[in-house]
């Protein structure tokens, strides 16, 4: 059986579960309610429902997986390769179209021009059925030559079509649109321009298929969201279980989750936007889904508007990729980078560039990073899920997967790295001083996501990925921990008949300056929180470890020849030691030294829905690197995930291994010295004293918020009341007013006429319509 | 140019769904008074058979007539200019003297077109009989006469009959906003009747004038000469650039007015907001699509040249318009008033799309006059429902609506998601193939629309924010969820949204089909008249 045929099936569960809890749930609710004794569905047993459908999801993605190795293996023999070495090649990707999404326009070759002294191209028929590109196929098939002299005018070629305007259709486009032969020079030196050959011009057919795609990396994100989301399922039914909005939290949940899976899977362009606008769909509704407090809401929708900010710059990008390949699939395009795009040329460089616009905003990059932290507004098991380990990676997944249009650009490369930089050390800066246990965690995830962006734009785009998978295992980990702990700080409180104010906007539960001495109190979550923060910190040989200091290897490696690089690289180092600090604190401020607070004193640990997950991921954080391991050449990252995402197996060589373990213990140890148990040998006052400034800078998140404020958001408001009653009431509709009344006026004069009543005009207009319609009709009638 | 109808059926069906509710209307006019019941069930009744035949007509559209292998020969040209149930079948009907002659017909983007007319009107007529209570009977005759008039504008193939049907739609427009609507519905009739009345006063003088310069010339005075027939113009030479101009700028400007095009767009708000739920579902639903379906119908072809040179105004129109009409909206504190603006906004896409002149554009733009209907006409009822219940429609006045009404606020989630397109709804298929034609067309353009998205969201999302998020405040407090009735009124357009967003071919197929000729037929027409 080949399950491949069932790909559809994997984001079809998800979507299954989602339609059944909006759908069926209040029916067969009512139902059996309608039941003697009937009391309704259990709300508990949405929870199971979705959590099982994703499940069955992850159980057919590993199916899928096996399935995917195996081939692989058997495509390595039959391709002969050596089998000493035990290496398989990665099989081809698989493509399933399910239908045609959208079909505008007919194939047709509309101007078809050709260099007089290439007299095969006769045989191309003017007009003839097929995309405009089939042409320049046709031509490379019938003369190669002809298209390396092509090949650097491609760009110059679209031009018309991309900034002409209206012209396709306008009036200076010889003989009806078509170059024909003889309209050109009959021989030699033709420029090149002149020289197009099959000109792309205002009859495109727009297809697109919606279509799924199965390859190593499509595999890879499969596994990280069914497994890492059947988890975080799994524990919300522990964590969610008590709350009267369980269902509508587990639709969402699932629809999330299909959604993912969408964008994942896509295999072209706008199926990926398809699952890149839902996945900020359901986190819009997931950060308000406690919609009852106003900043809950504000927060959603601030994530969707910023998110959006993001994707228009996608949209754009997606417009040009078509306008330059007259397709949105990935085959077609990546195959066709190199030929239509030439390096470093304009819309080589625009492309990319948008791209990496609409990355920022999904995975909270600068400048558009400012709603990840707000999004922690929602319940801890979607922090977790969409904040930590998913959705905020498609940034990074998408630029992996469009290496190919990164790599006409160096440039774009490079800001990619910068990009990654600057938000990996802005982030690590605030994350040094924060004190709520999720803003913590909210911030080290918008640095870690900088750190993949740093690998993409490295070149190493599978140390940015292999990162991702670990970050995902990690700080999911550290997320439903902290969500755990939360869970048993609530429980602290209420177990001594507290109720704490929340202290600067922070509720009790999750202050770290009320927690301490948790790793006896919730032992499960105490060293499993401990496990995944050790893996962030990069204590060495944990999954973290690994993947971040191939990153921080690969920058190392360009250094040498380019002075950014090594500017980079140092961020890098510094930003490691910021994150090995910043996680030192709060391990320690959690975990250790005496309670400050009844919470934490009489904290219990969680039922084991939840502390199960947290095993199961604290086990990955450990071995999660295996797969990617950077000493082995034949990784099954390396092998399978290198071809579709491109670039250098990075790699890790002992120095650089040596420097990020020093890295790692500096940061936990100063973070040990300053805020662990025991008699501290360095004073946390005394050092926030000596950064005073940088410590209020931080605090107060750079100010950036009330920044875009102050320059968008307000002045956006202030031109809309603008707009509306100045411009539209005042003077539009006053200008309309003024001629009404001055039509009234007239009218006045011929007051007998004016009877006030609309039908009357009606009716006097209509008339006079026909006498002067008959008057004409006599005219042309008798003329 | 070889222009053919055809009607597989041999049975008028077209001359069936036009006039069936003006039939409707005089069958009301003959029941009794204050049987509010049974008025309300037989104008029902009209509006749901004339459904069922729209359906039937939709159902029997011959769309094989796209498909490459088996157009042109058998109807002697390549679809979309050839015109399905055509009601005379071959020659138009000498209707009034000069020539004036009855005929209807549909092709890809008209008979669409029609079926959301149909399916507009039964809904609206489905709310109205909830909701409306005062002077039911003469309510149900003008909207039944309303339904007649905008069906016929969609299908006349003759300009003199589409200007009558034109006009007809006016009149009971006139009364349903004077005599059902708010508070100031006096002011705001004037100025709707002004303004459309100056716009179509201009188009009939045009179409006079281009009956008279185009059409008369091709047949000269014979007997069946119909100088106003759709096919004569198009047969006809092209006109000078001066005088295509000219009666373009009548036609565009009478057009514009309706769809509205900024800045010709201030009767709008002030109709929406006056108008009774179901006039308002018909208004943005229905009579706004008569303007850029005339653009598209009329205009292109018939003068190819002077659209062509005028493009650039109208997609700078139409940018500013989605700019604007978003901006305004986001500083709205009646909820009508801002989906009334968002209309201006979304229809700023539809003429983004048609003035691009290509494929995806002119498909799109189709499109998305039919998604603005389903979108626009639910966001109208769900304001109306929600009106009808806390009696006001001031955004301040609400808050923490989905405690009190759950579904209520899906449904309205759904049609917001919709509207602010949102991939898996039709909003996303139209937005996205508008702005891929303005962008192809001129990339600034293009692009400037492309944030219309952003736009969109902003203030969509801060009007959900305030009346369904937060605690329960102010009139929401006690308000009941949607009704059966209600629900079942909304379902039919939740269904379409999803199905246009994730199978569009089923009405894209014969829209982008007909799109696709016509843009052959009107880009060899100008540069027939660029003097080739």
């Amino acid at each position: 059986m080949d399950l491949r045929d069932y790909l559809w099936l994997v984001p079809a569960l998800p979507l299954a579960g989602f339609l059944i809890l909006v759908l069926l749930w209040p029916w067969a609710d009512a139902l059996s309610r309608r039941l003697p004794a009937g009391r309704g569905l259990p709300p508990m047993l949405a929870g199971w429902l979705a959590t099982a459908l994703v499940g069955a999801a992850f159980a057919l993605s590993l199916g899928l997986g096996a399935q995917f190795l195996n081939a692989a293996a058997i495509a390595g023999e039959d391709a002969g390769h050596e089998p000493a070495e035990g290496v398989a090649a990665a099989p081809e990707p698989y493509v399933q179209r399910l239908w045609t999404w959208m079909e505008v326009g007919r194939d047709q070759v509309e101007v078809t021009a050709a260099r007089a002294d290439l007299p095969q191209l006769e045989e191309i028929p003017v007009g003839a059925v097929g995309p405009s590109w089939i042409a320049v196929d046709t031509v490379r098939q019938l003369n190669p030559k002809a298209l390396e002299a092509l090949g650097p005018a491609m760009g110059r070629m679209w031009q018309p079509e991309l900034t002409a305007g209206l012209r396709p259709v306008g009036a200076d486009i010889p003989a009806g649109g078509l170059v024909t032969l003889d309209s050109l020079p009959p021989s030699g030196d033709v420029a090149l321009e002149n020289a197009a050959i099959a000109q792309p011009r205002s009859r495109h057919r727009f297809a697109v298929d919606m279509a799924l795609q199965l390859d190593g990396l499509s595999l890879l994100m499969l596994l990280v969201v069914t497994g890492v989301g059947f988890l975080i399922h799994l524990y919300s039914i522990g964590y969610m279980g008590q709350d009267a909005g369980i269902r509508r939290y587990f639709s969402y949940l699932n629809l999330f989750v299909f959604s993912m899976l969408m964008l994942v899977l896509g295999a072209n362009f706008l199926v990926l936007f398809v699952g890149w606008e839902l996945v900020g769909a359901c986190s819009y509704l997931l950060i308000g889904f406690w919609h009852q407090d106003p900043a809950n809401a504000a927060a959603g929708r601030k994530a969707f508007v910023v998110n959006r900010i993001g994707d228009f710059a996608f949209i754009i990008a997606l417009m040009l990729i078509w306008s330059v390949f007259g397709s949105l699939d990935f085959a077609r395009v990546f195959s066709q980078a190199e030929n239509l795009l030439p390096l470093g040329g304009a819309l080589a460089v625009a492309i990319p560039a948008l791209l990496l616009f609409g990355a920022a905003g999904k995975s909270a990059q600068v400048p558009l990073y400012v709603w990840l932290p707000d999004a922690m507004a929602g319940p801890t098991p979607v922090s977790a899920l969409i904040h930590a380990a998913t959705m905020v990676t498609a940034g990074v997944y998408m630029s992996a997967r469009a290496h190919a249009l990164f790599d006409r650009a160096p440039v774009v490369l490079a800001a990619v790295a910068v990009v990654g930089a600057l938000t990996a050390l802005l982030a690590a800066l605030i994350a040094t001083v924060q004190v709520d246990i999720k803003r913590v965690l909210a911030y080290s995830t918008i640095s870690q996501l900088g750190f993949m962006f740093m690998g993409v734009g490295a070149g190493a785009a599978l140390a940015g990925v292999f990162h991702l998978m670990t970050h995902a295992f990690f700080k999911a980990l550290l997320f439903l921990g902290a969500g755990s702990l939360m869970h048993a700080m609530e429980h602290g409180f209420h177990h001594a008949n507290e109720h704490p104010q929340s202290v600067d906007g922070i509720p009790a539960p999750q202050d770290m300056r009320r927690m301490g001495g948790l790793l006896k109190r919730a032992p499960v979550t105490g060293w499993t929180f401990l496990i995944g923060g050790l893996a962030l910190a990069g204590f060495p040989g944990l999954a973290g470890f690994w993947s971040k200091d191939e990153i921080v290897h690969a920058l190392h490696q360009r250094s040498a020849a380019e002075p950014l690089f090594l500017a980079l690289w140092l961020m890098a180092l510094l930003t490691a030691f910021l994150t090995a600090y910043y996680t030192g604190r709060q391990l320690c401020m959690v975990l250790f030294g005496a309670p400050r607070s009844s919470g934490a004193a009489e904290a219990s640990d969680s039922p084991w829905v939840m502390t199960l997950p947290l095993v199961v991921l604290a086990l990955l954080s450990v071995i999660g690197w295996l797969p990617g391991n950077p000493l082995a050449e034949h990784s099954l990252l390396a092998t399978y995930v290198l071809p579709v995402v491109g670039g250098e197996h990075g790699g890790l060589d002992a120095a650089g291994a040596a420097t990020a373990t020093a890295i790692a213990f500096a940061g936990l140890g100063l973070a040990w010295l300053a805020f662990g148990p025991g008699r501290r040998l360095i004073d946390a006052d005394r050092l926030a004293q000596r950064f005073a400034a940088v410590r209020r800078l931080a605090w107060n998140r750079f100010y950036v918020d009330e920044f875009y404020d102050r320059l968008f958001v307000a002045p956006f408001k202030r031109l809309a009341d603008f707009f509306w009653r100045v411009v539209d009431v005042g003077m539009v509709d006053g200008l309309v007013n003024w001629v009404g009344r001055l039509t009234v006026g007239t009218g006045q004069l011929l007051r007998g006429w004016q009877s006030g009543q609309v039908r009357a005009y009606a009716l006097s207009v209509l008339l006079g319509a026909m006498v002067l319609v008959w008057y004409l009709f006599q005219q042309a009638w008798g003329g | 140019m070889l222009l053919t109808t055809s009607n597989a059926l041999g049975f008028p069906l077209l001359s069936l769904i036009v006039f069936l509710p003006l039939v409707g209307a005089g069958l009301l006019a003959l029941l009794p008074k204050r049987q509010d019941g049974l008025i309300h069930a037989t104008a029902l009744f009209i509006a749901g058979l004339d459904l069922v035949l729209a359906l039937v007509l939709f159902g029997s559209f011959d769309r094989g007539w796209a498909d490459p292998a088996t157009q042109s020969i058998q109807h002697g040209m390549r679809l979309g200019a050839g015109f399905q149930f055509a009601d005379p079948e071959r020659l138009p009907l000498n209707w009034l003297p000069g020539g004036i002659s009855y005929q209807l017909g549909v092709d890809g983007i008209s008979v669409v077109l029609v079926l959301l007319t149909a399916l507009l009107g039964f809904l609206a007529l489905l709310f109205s009989s909830l909701h409306v209570g005062h002077r039911v009977r003469e309510y149900g005759i003008w909207m039944l006469i309303l339904q007649t008039g905008m069906l016929g504008v969609f299908t006349a193939l003759d300009l003199f009959l589409f200007y009558v049907f034109w006009e007809a739609s006016l009149i009971p427009m006139i009364f349903l906003i004077a005599i059902w609507g708010g508070r100031e519905r006096i002011y705001a009739t004037f100025k709707f009747v002004l303004y459309t009345l100056a716009g179509s006063a201009l188009m009939l003088v045009a179409l006079v004038a281009l009956g008279q310069l185009m059409g008369r010339p091709v047949c000269g005075s014979a007997p069946d000469c119909h100088p106003y027939h759709f096919f004569t113009l198009l047969a006809a030479p092209s006109l000078p650039l001066a005088t295509q101009a000219l009666l373009f700028g009548a036609f565009a400007l009478a057009f514009a007015v309706k769809v509205p095009l900024f800045p010709f767009h201030s009767w709008l708000p002030d109709a929406h907001v006056q108008a009774p739920t179901a006039v308002s579902v018909i208004l943005a639903g229905v009579l706004l699509k008569m303007g850029g379906y005339g653009l598209l119908r009329f205009c292109l072809p018939l003068f190819p040249k002077a659209a062509v040179a005028a493009a650039p105004a109208f997609l700078l129109l139409a940018v500013i318009g989605i700019w604007y009409g978003a901006w305004v909206a986001f500083a709205q504190t009646d909820m009508k008033k801002l989906v009334a603006y968002s209309s201006v906004s979304h229809m700023g896409i539809v003429i983004l799309g048609i003035f691009s002149f290509n494929e995806q554009g002119l498909a799109g733009g189709a499109l998305q006059m039919i998604n603005h209907g389903l979108s626009t006409g639910a966001l109208f009822l769900l304001v109306g429902m929600l009106y009808e219940r806390a009696h006001s429609r001031q955004i301040a006045d609400f808050g923490g609506l989905w405690q009190v009404m759950p579904r209520f606020s899906v449904v309205f989630l759904v049609v917001l998601f919709s509207s602010v397109g949102l991939p898996g709804t039709n909003g996303f298929v139209g937005e996205w193939l508008s702005l891929l034609g303005g962008f192809r067309a001129n990339m600034l353009a293009g692009g400037l629309a492309a944030f219309g998205v952003v736009l969109g969201a902003a203030y969509m999302l801060w009007l959900y924010q305030r009346v369904f998020f937060g605690p329960v405040r102010g009139k929401s407090a006690g308000l009941p969820d949607l009704t059966g009735p209600e629900m079942l009124t909304l379902l039919p357009l939740v269904v379409l949204i999803f199905w246009i967003g994730i199978y569009p071919a089923t009405i894209l197929q014969p829209i982008q089909a007909a799109a696709t000729e016509w843009l052959t037929y009107i880009d060899s027409a100008a540069r027939l008249a660029a003097g080739g």
